[in-house]
């Protein structure tokens, strides 16, 4: 189990590095100019020329797409993940600032997903082709068929606009900032997140429990007269729970996909939104930045599936 | 059994991450009745120096905590601040300030010239990545500075501890709307720094020093910039703590209607709605700048003033404004802000017919088709892009929308490839002598703002004797002559000018609004609130 | 989301399947609404009346009417007539990308099949690389740097989609190496391209189907996503997700409700029937998994 991981781990590592050199490449290879962009027409006097190449030359732009590299990847390795080229800040800092709250809003809806998931799969798989089941199906395709933002926008619509019940933007109003009023803030976004993700869940519950309840010891405690909810929570569930974590595990990248799109419709101040926001400002060292976050994050909730398989299923561990 | 179970780990997780996460209620920021909250339409970069490039939500919070010898006025005239007055010399080439006595720094220090000689020395010297630097170009010295010919900038001097002297290279009466505002830094702070380590001075990230009416206490990523009236202003400020709020402007619309914030900006989207809040009255100012479509005149069919005529024809600009800005805003005659312009300009009302006839006379080849570029993401200009595409089709001027990156602009201007550009923005409005930036023949991309590649040696000649000329009325008819030639000539495609619209809590007196949402705000020591 | 689509060793009875897809009421559904979709894209110009990027300043922002079905947009754009046009868009991108997954799983999952050994090994490292990272982010990051547009986008689509089909393909040809017709046929010496055509092909079709259909599903969904937040179709064309940019405001919302409900409700609608379909289609193909 121990070589099986450690080769996927270097694997990762890998697979980790040549990410970091295709986003520089591309970012090399992209035509116009961030520090040309900052002085607005305009605003161009003679002194612009001098300023932009001093600036260039301060961000080390003016240097070879290899040297910038190497320096990059040198201040990466001791943390350091160089400055935006829109206002200076330290890029571990802009996006340090913004991890908190994308981890608050995928934590929740994480939470609230597997509480629709859960319950409804399990429900499904026990009366198979029955309305249950036939309307857990409709439900799951509707999570991932219907798009977070529209979604988004329907319930805008009704909480926010008609029924005046819940805000529909920010993190937490500003004029009065408590906690009663940051779970206010975090109802629509979280709710709708979760539901979003709650489809593939719902799937893997229901037909991992169909199996687990056709297994021979679940018959036998059906026989000895155990009461069927108790089988189905104390066995069968139980049996199907690390392999639902291995699935969560391998899903929270999607989970993340989906905060990208929240974040921009709630103004949620996270990850997201700055991604989005650096992308259309050509912050060029915070979207690798963001890029480096995302492939960690990535590359460390596989390893989690990984571990987590490797716990479940000791065939892996013999490959 | 278990289900209880997860509902109750749900909401403990949920508490247990609002609370680690969350902001927490934070009784320093408890609006109370000497305190006011002002909307910020962005999030601050948080690098509050005036060496950095312009950044709206920055530079507002900089009007806060920083003054200049002069200022602009809502009006847009430039109004003494630390400096008592001025003095220009006949010549129009030596400026002579005379600083009020007895000022002191917030905390307390003595404010004197060798503050501003410091300040100035620092904005024109590219080394400190000052980047206005360039403006300085028109001060005596500077050229010879920069190249390294000499080691101190010789149109900057300080003969005594209230008088600060600038001398320009040529007659230029307009110099003191380009360089006679910027914010003076503490000399006793930063002078210590070499001029290209003073840009990363932690200073800057909080400037607790300083001769504004505040002076900053903190800036809460995500919530708040905190600056409190300063003690040591020559007028202290009425109010004594104020917080600019970062939020969408959707939210800053709600809470202007509920009370929340005393002072926002919204769009023209939401005007009926502020209209319809009773503790709020609105004021609307028109803006420095104006929204505008350069024609790349290094083309040859854009050379023929006919053309660019019959496209200021072809294009029902009022209905614009009308339609998209929702009427808050005016049609642009030519570069000159509205207060400075003469009667009688030409104010190219929609005709289709007089267009056709411009484009037959002038030779337009109707297969020929352009491209207009811009940059997506405003939706009035979002909109008027798709409105000129159609109705210069009606006049037979096929254009091709380009939605371009910001970043690739300035290389469309480089290699002079561009068709049309829309974009806005400039401020014209102090001194009429900013517009030759973006019209002279010597100012043609890249040595100044002149895009469009427009010359004309007589609005030239026009611009220079208007700056040269000290007398107000004189420069006046002057400038009245350039604006007429300007207008006939069309050099832009000029169209509208929106106006800045802010909702005022009626509990708030003194407040001037500014003529854009990302504009500086004016003099807020004159501020006052009540109940 | 990832759904597994379980290889067949036997051919699978066509008639049987298609009886089994008729069944299914919900993918016939599906299926009558997207042809209504596509007939509406296909015959956009005589449906919709109006021209698509026709301003209108006078009826701008119009609520529904007899002459305009669905109002119109803030230049005073006929929606409907954007609505259908932008269908052209959405699906176009839909059905590029999934046939751009389709063909590059095909070609690499029969590759590894065939290779084995470190080729094998090789492409389902990639394959699972691919898998992992959720292609939204990704795109939004390679958007940003080489700027929107919709070939970026489909290239973009297509390369995070093909492992699905890749791995399938793959499984179809490891165990049909094995069957003794087809090692009678190398052993008379026909190439791999033959075997790929002869037999893979053939017996990867009705997985692979139901792999494309939900490709296109995700596709679409993704197209939207993406013009959503201005990184995918750029204007003035219109596409689902860009039709909705507009509604960020929240008068817009209150005030123009035919602005955002229409295109929402098309896409929702579209990717649901899509996937209805994909879902009809598995049972179909492969009766032990419902």
């Amino acid at each position: 189990m121990g070589a099986y991981l450690v080769r996927r781990l270097l694997v990762n590592v890998l697979v980790f590095f040549l990410i970091t050199v295709a986003i520089f490449g591309l970012v090399h290879k992209t035509p116009g100019d961030p520090i040309a962009m900052q002085v607005p027409a305009d605003q161009l006097n003679s002194g612009s020329a001098d300023f932009i190449a001093q600036k260039r030359h301060e961000l080390g732009l003016d240097q070879s797409v290899v040297v910038q590299y190497w320096h990059w990847l040198l201040g990466a390795l001791h943390g350091d993940l160089g400055y935006s080229l829109l206002n200076g800040r330290a890029v571990t800092e802009v996006l340090g600032e913004r991890i908190g709250p994308t981890i608050e809003l995928m934590g929740v809806a994480l939470v609230i997903s597997l509480l629709v998931a859960i319950p409804l799969g399990i429900a499904a798989a026990r009366r198979r082709n029955s309305v249950v089941d036939y309307s857990a199906t409709v439900v799951s395709l509707g999570s991932v068929s219907i798009p977070v933002f529209f979604v988004a926008l329907i319930a805008i619509y009704f909480f926010t606009l008609k029924l005046q019940w819940l805000p529909s933007s920010g993190i937490s109003d500003p004029t009065a900032p408590s906690l009663l009023d940051t779970i206010r803030h975090l109802v629509l976004p979280a709710l709708i997140l979760g539901f979003g993700n709650s489809g593939p869940f719902m799937r893997y519950v229901r037909s991992s429990m169909i199996t687990e309840l056709q297994a021979d010891y679940v018959r036998t405690a059906e026989a000895k007269g155990a009461p069927p909810r108790r089988v189905v929570l104390r066995h069968a569930f139980r049996n199907s729970l690390i392999p639902l974590l291995t699935v969560v595990a391998s899903n929270v990248p999607q989970l993340l996909a989906g905060a990208v799109v929240i974040e921009q419709v709630f103004a949620w101040p996270g990850m997201g939104q700055l991604a989005v926001s650096s992308v259309n400002q050509h912050d060029y060292s915070v979207i690798i930045g963001f890029a480096l976050l995302i492939a960690i994050l990535v590359l460390l909730s596989n390893l989690l599936a990984d571990v987590l398989y490797t716990l479940v299923d000791p065939r892996v561990r013999l490959r | 059994m278990k289900r209880v179970f997860l509902a109750g780990a749900a909401a403990v997780a949920l508490l247990a991450v609002a609370a680690c996460t969350g902001p927490k209620p934070d009784t320093t920021s408890t609006p109370g009745k000497s305190s006011l909250n002002v909307y910020l339409y962005q999030e601050p970069a948080g690098v509050f120096s005036p060496l950095a490039p312009l950044n709206g939500a920055d530079s507002q919070v900089m009007s806060f905590v920083y003054e200049g010898l002069l200022a602009v006025d809502p009006d847009y005239k430039l109004q003494p601040r630390l400096a008592e007055s001025y003095d220009v010399s006949p010549d129009a080439t030596t400026f002579t300030f005379h600083l009020r006595k007895g000022l002191k720094w917030s905390d307390g220090q003595p404010f004197t010239s060798k503050d501003v000689l410091f300040t100035y020395n620092l904005l024109a010297n590219p080394k400190s990545t000052s980047a206005t630097a360039g403006s300085y170009s028109g001060v005596a010295g500077v050229a010879d500075f920069t190249s390294g010919k000499s080691p101190a900038i010789s149109g900057f001097s300080a003969p005594d501890d209230n008088t600060f002297v600038i001398k320009a290279a040529a007659a230029n009466f307009g110099l003191m709307a380009v360089i006679g505002n910027p914010w003076i830094l503490p000399e006793h702070i930063l002078g210590k720094d070499a001029p290209d380590a003073v840009a990363k001075n932690e200073f800057f990230r909080k400037p607790t020093v300083g001769m504004g009416p505040y002076t900053f206490v903190e800036y809460k990523t995500n919530q708040y910039v905190h600056v409190t009236a300063n003690p040591n202003y020559r007028n202290p400020a009425k109010i004594k703590d104020v917080y600019l709020k970062p939020m969408t402007s959707d939210v800053a619309t709600a809470q202007l209607g509920n009370g929340g914030i005393d002072i926002a900006s919204f769009s023209p989207t939401d005007a009926a709605t502020v209209a319809g809040f009773g503790g709020v009255t609105t004021q609307e100012k028109p803006g420095a700048g104006f929204v505008r479509i350069a024609l790349n005149q290094s083309k040859p069919y854009f050379q023929d003033a006919r053309v660019r005529q019959a496209l200021l024809y072809a294009v029902d600009r009022q209905q614009i404004v009308k339609t998209v800005l929702m009427g808050k805003g005016e049609v642009r005659l030519s570069n000159f802000a509205k207060a400075n312009e003469p009667s009688g300009l030409n104010d190219y009302a929609k005709n289709v017919e007089k267009a056709k006839q411009l484009l037959a006379e002038a030779g337009w080849d109707p297969n020929r088709t352009v491209n207009l570029q811009w940059v997506h993401g405003q939706r009035d200009r979002d909109a008027t892009a798709t409105i000129v595409q159609s109705e210069l089709a009606a006049v037979g001027v096929k254009v091709n929308l380009v939605n371009i990156q910001a970043a690739q602009i300035a290389g469309t201007y480089k290699d002079k490839s561009y068709d049309m550009t829309l974009y806005g923005g400039g401020n014209y409005a102090v001194d009429s002598s900013s517009i030759n930036v973006i019209t002279a023949c010597a100012q043609q991309y890249p040595a100044g703002g002149n895009i469009n590649f427009f010359c004309d040696q007589k609005l030239d000649g026009l611009m220079t004797q208007a700056n040269q000329t000290v007398d107000a009325g004189a420069r006046k008819a002057l400038y009245d002559q350039a604006a007429s030639e300007e207008n006939a000539q069309a050099d832009l495609m000029w169209l509208y000018n929106p106006y800045g619209l802010w909702g005022v809590s009626k509990k708030v007196q003194g407040f001037r609004a500014p003529g854009s949402q990302d504009a500086n705000f004016w003099d807020p020591a004159s501020w006052s609130i009540t109940g | 989301m990832t759904i597994q689509v379980e290889v067949l060793d036997e051919a699978v009875p066509r008639r049987g399947a298609l009886r089994r897809f008729r069944r299914h009421p919900v993918a016939l559904a599906g299926l009558v609404f997207l042809f209504l979709v596509v007939l509406a894209a296909i015959f956009a110009r005589p449906l919709s009346g109006h021209d698509p990027n026709q301003i209108d300043l006078l009826a701008a922002r119009a609520a529904p009417s007899g002459e305009h079905w669905l109002g119109t947009d803030s230049t005073g754009r006929d929606v409907f007539s954007r609505l259908v046009f932008a269908g052209r868009v959405s699906l176009g991108v839909g059905i590029a990308s999934a046939a751009l997954a389709v063909v590059l799983g095909t070609v690499l999952g029969g590759i590894a099949g065939l290779l084995g050994g470190w080729v094998d090994g090789l492409v389902m490292r990639i394959a699972d690389v691919f898998m992992s990272f959720p292609s939204l982010v990704v795109i939004v990051v390679v958007a940003g740097i080489l700027g929107p547009s919709v070939v970026t986008m489909v290239i973009a689509i297509g390369l995070f989609q093909w492992p699905v089909c890749g791995r399938i393909v793959r499984g179809v040809t490891l165990s049909l190496r094995e069957q003794e017709y087809v090692l009678a046929s190398r052993a008379t010496g026909a190439g791999p391209m033959w075997l790929l055509r002869r037999h893979i092909i053939p017996a990867a079709l009705p997985p692979v189907s139901v792999a494309a259909t939900l490709a296109v599903a995700q596709a679409i969904a993704l197209e939207a996503t993406l013009s959503f937040l201005g990184l995918g179709v750029q204007p003035p064309s219109a596409s689902w997700g860009n039709m909705l940019t507009d509604a960020q405001s929240l008068t817009v919302i209150r005030t123009e409700p035919w602005l955002w409900l229409s295109p929402g409700v098309a896409v929702a609608l579209t990717v649901l029937a899509v996937n209805f379909i994909g879902d009809g289609l598995r049972d179909a193909v492969d009766p032990r998994q419902s």
